[in-house]
């Protein structure tokens, strides 16, 4: 029995006091419209707090044995070779090189065992923690975190995801939350069209216009549901805060130096101004990297791939620790799966939720350290395996949120915000 | 050919086989996997027996070669290391080995006609010549900015050319010790998203080193690898295409393997999707190939007989892909196979 992970009862204790909190709940309808909400006396501490996330998502599925838990020279361990990294014993593939230098500011899991083997169903259920089936859409992390913790004082939007491809205010993140926590997501980088206000029109008409379309809103919000309006309003919000901070989105204002250390490419360039969206006050930034799922020719993918992620994710932690942001802010590195271990007839790894890995770092974690091990050729976990919902509680509380004490309130009916029959993985907790 | 060329028996392994060939003389196959193992079959008798694996190699063993002396074999692994080998004996020990002879993968070898000369180059992006009798270091080229995937030695001797992940091809002059040329094949190399791919993965002199093949896919998506399995004539003069055959819908994968029979005509071995791997006999001037077998899965290697008749395709076993775990009966996590599959191409072969 592992005894990092926190005990049922401590869950119990942590559910009465959520339970006799909710006597307060018309105050709670009061704070934050109808669905989704958090008891007033635990966001009103939220409120204070000043912890940040920025998730790194590998979509498809990064291969573990490329990177995090390698096991060079088995039947399964592929082409490459290990190199030790910054803190003693530890080995990471020789892909991850910058990486490995810092490694001493990162935990990493090498014994995820979920449950799906599949995309389509797999990405939103580890992005959503898997919590127990209460007949109810969850959030995903991101939307999950804009509500609990709520907009810091920058104002800025809460939720932010950079991607390739298209952008627009994706709602369907927010789950039961409503549509308000959904993801501003910033297309190829790029920020919403139309950002900048015309030279066409003047400064003080502008400011007449957004009144007038304030005060529309407050008369259609009246005669309609509340949280669709509140959603509609909403961006409307996100949009004029974010003409006030048009400068992030200037890549002349970057330096040369900093492009480069990041990488010339999608996933370089977006974890730069992932790191400029936090640096600004953005509470939970997600990058998007896509294309992972390498089921042909996965050595030669990775040997393209990997070096990416390495440079990314090194300047991002070299930058964070370096501005003091590493108390601050929650880095996770990870993907809906890992990949298998046996190697197909194409050259290919397929979908592996068996046994892989992911990577964190900053706020509220213990660093330097590996928790969990897979056995010798990769193909099962070797001591506790963890589910997404234990990473979830260890994030919540990485936080600050107390993921026993704190609860969604979906109407009157209570919903702890992780897995309630799972708990924080304690090792990883600093 | 006038016949379809028969399957005398399957071979089965129980691991994967990236690279099979034939000693010259034939009485031994050799293949290298991803299990460090260089494995042997004595082929002298009726039956193919497997004899002691040469050990040693670190990582994946996907290149050796064997030299005309009829004795040694040249192998390199995907952690740099480079080895000479007696082809026979009951437990061979290397007549040379060089452990770091490249930073990492050794992504191809070839040996010079004469057998000579050694030429290897990697993920470090050097070619480097070796002398085949000693291992002793002999070039070394820097040029390439990419991971370069394959290597070919002209059968004058006297320049190598090497092709790389973003299809730049470069001439190296042996006795001016520099590059020579360059040219890049544009088609053979893709970026999406992240990702490179394609690359060239087959450099070989042909026709008395007047032609110079080039081979993989011209790729069209990233993450499975898709392509168009690619063979490129070039003028070895000009560097020009002389003719361009290409195997396959646009979601298949590369060539994997090929080689020239004496009847006038390419063997050709490709990768794909699950039971998209074929070999083909394409005659060079032709557009279509003459022969197609579509019944191996992923046929990653094929190795021709000196008797001219017998070769060997490495395929794979079937349901060699698949998400989440297989196991056994006893709940042992099964990796995949390389069944090697003996062919002949005489009618009356039994």
């Amino acid at each position: 029995m592992n005894t990092n992970r926190c005990k049922r009862w401590e869950h119990d204790i942590s559910r009465r006091r959520v339970l006799g909190a909710m006597a307060g709940g018309a105050a709670g309808l009061a704070l934050g419209g109808l669905g989704g909400m958090v008891q007033p006396a635990v966001a009103e501490e939220l409120k204070k707090n000043d912890k940040q996330v920025l998730l790194i998502w590998l979509d498809g599925g990064m291969s573990q044995l490329e990177s995090w838990d390698p096991k060079p020279n088995t039947q399964f361990g592929g082409p490459y070779r290990s190199i030790p990294t910054s803190v003693p014993g530890l080995h990471f593939s020789e892909l991850l090189p910058r990486v490995a230098k810092l490694a001493h500011h990162l935990a990493i899991v090498r014994s995820m065992k979920t449950e799906d083997p599949n995309h389509s169903s797999g990405v939103p259920k580890i992005l959503r923690g898997h919590p127990k089936n209460r007949g109810v859409t969850y959030p995903y992390f991101g939307s999950a975190v804009a509500k609990l913790l709520g907009p810091t004082d920058s104002g800025l939007p809460p939720y932010m995801w950079v991607k390739p491809g298209s952008g627009g205010f994706i709602s369907k993140h927010a789950g039961f939350l409503g549509a308000k926590y959904g993801a501003l997501a910033l297309g190829g980088g790029k920020p919403p069209a139309n950002l900048v206000r015309p030279e066409s029109i003047a400064k003080e008409h502008d400011e007449a216009r957004q009144e007038l379309r304030e005060r529309f809103n407050r008369r259609f919000a009246d005669r309609r549901r509340q949280a669709n309006s509140e959603a509609h309003s909403y961006v409307y919000d996100v949009a004029q805060t974010l003409m006030k901070h048009e400068d992030l989105f200037d890549e002349a204002t970057l330096p040369e130096k900093d492009k480069d250390r990041y990488g010339r490419h999608d996933l370089g360039q977006h974890t730069l101004l992932a790191r400029r969206l936090i640096e600004a006050g953005v509470r939970f930034v997600q990058v998007t990297s896509y294309g992972w799922d390498t089921h042909g020719d996965n050595f030669n993918a990775h040997a393209s791939r990997v070096p990416k992620v390495d440079e990314a994710v090194s300047s991002l932690l070299e930058d964070l620790d370096q501005r003091g942001l590493m108390d601050r802010v929650l880095v996770i590195v990870m993907a809906e799966f890992g990949r298998t271990p046996r190697i197909n007839g194409s050259v290919g790894r397929d979908h592996w939720p068996n046994a892989w890995s992911l990577a964190m770092g900053g706020c509220g974690v213990n660093h330097g350290l590996v928790v969990g091990e897979t056995n010798a050729d990769g193909s099962d976990v070797k001591t506790e395996p963890y589910d997404i919902g234990h990473m979830f509680h260890t994030w919540y509380r990485a936080l600050g949120i107390n993921s026993g004490h704190t609860e969604y309130m979906n109407g009157t009916q209570p919903l702890p915000i992780a897995h309630d029959d799972l708990g924080a993985v304690k090792e990883l907790l600093s | 050919m006038n016949n379809e060329p028969r399957e005398l028996r399957v071979i089965e392994t129980d691991r994967q086989v990236c690279l099979a060939r034939f000693s010259r003389c034939g009485n031994y196959l050799l293949t290298g996997g991803y299990d460090a193992t260089i494995r042997r079959w004595d082929f002298s008798g009726e039956e193919p027996n497997e004899i002691a694996p040469l050990l040693g190699h670190r990582g994946w063993v996907q290149n050796f070669a064997t030299l005309p002396d009829g004795e040694t074999l040249v192998s390199a692994d995907s952690w740099g290391g480079l080895c000479a080998w007696p082809v026979a004996g009951e437990k061979p020990q290397p007549k040379w080995k060089n452990d770091s002879a490249h930073d990492g993968w050794i992504r191809s070898l070839a040996a010079s006609d004469d057998g000579q000369l050694i030429a290897t180059a990697g993920r470090d992006k050097m070619v480097r010549v070796w002398s085949a009798a000693d291992g002793k270091l002999l070039h070394e080229f820097a040029g390439h900015e990419h991971d370069i995937y394959s290597l070919g030695v002209h059968p004058g001797g006297k320049a190598v050319v090497s092709g790389d992940l973003m299809g730049n091809l470069k001439h190296w002059d042996l006795e001016a010790d520099k590059l020579s040329r360059e040219v890049r094949l544009e088609k053979m190399h893709f970026h999406d998203n992240i990702q490179d791919v394609g690359g060239l993965r087959i450099l070989q002199f042909h026709d008395d080193g007047k032609t110079l093949l080039c081979a993989g896919n011209e790729p069209t998506k990233a993450g499975r690898s898709f392509g168009i399995p690619t063979l490129r004539q070039l003028d070895w003069d000009s560097l020009e295409e002389k003719k361009l055959h290409q195997f396959g819908p646009d979601k298949n994968g590369f060539i994997f393997d090929l080689h020239w029979h004496a009847d006038g005509y390419f063997m050709i071995v490709t990768s794909g999707p699950p039971g998209a791997g074929m070999f083909l006999f394409q005659r060079p001037e032709q557009d279509e190939p003459f022969f197609t077998h579509t019944k191996l899965f992923n046929t990653h290697s094929l190795a021709p007989h000196p008797d001219g008749f017998r070769f060997v395709v490495a395929a794979t076993n079937r349901q060699s892909q698949g998400n989440g775990a297989v196991l056994d009966k006893e709940g042992k996590y099964l990796g995949n196979s390389s069944p090697l599959h003996v062919f002949d191409l005489r009618p009356d072969a039994a």
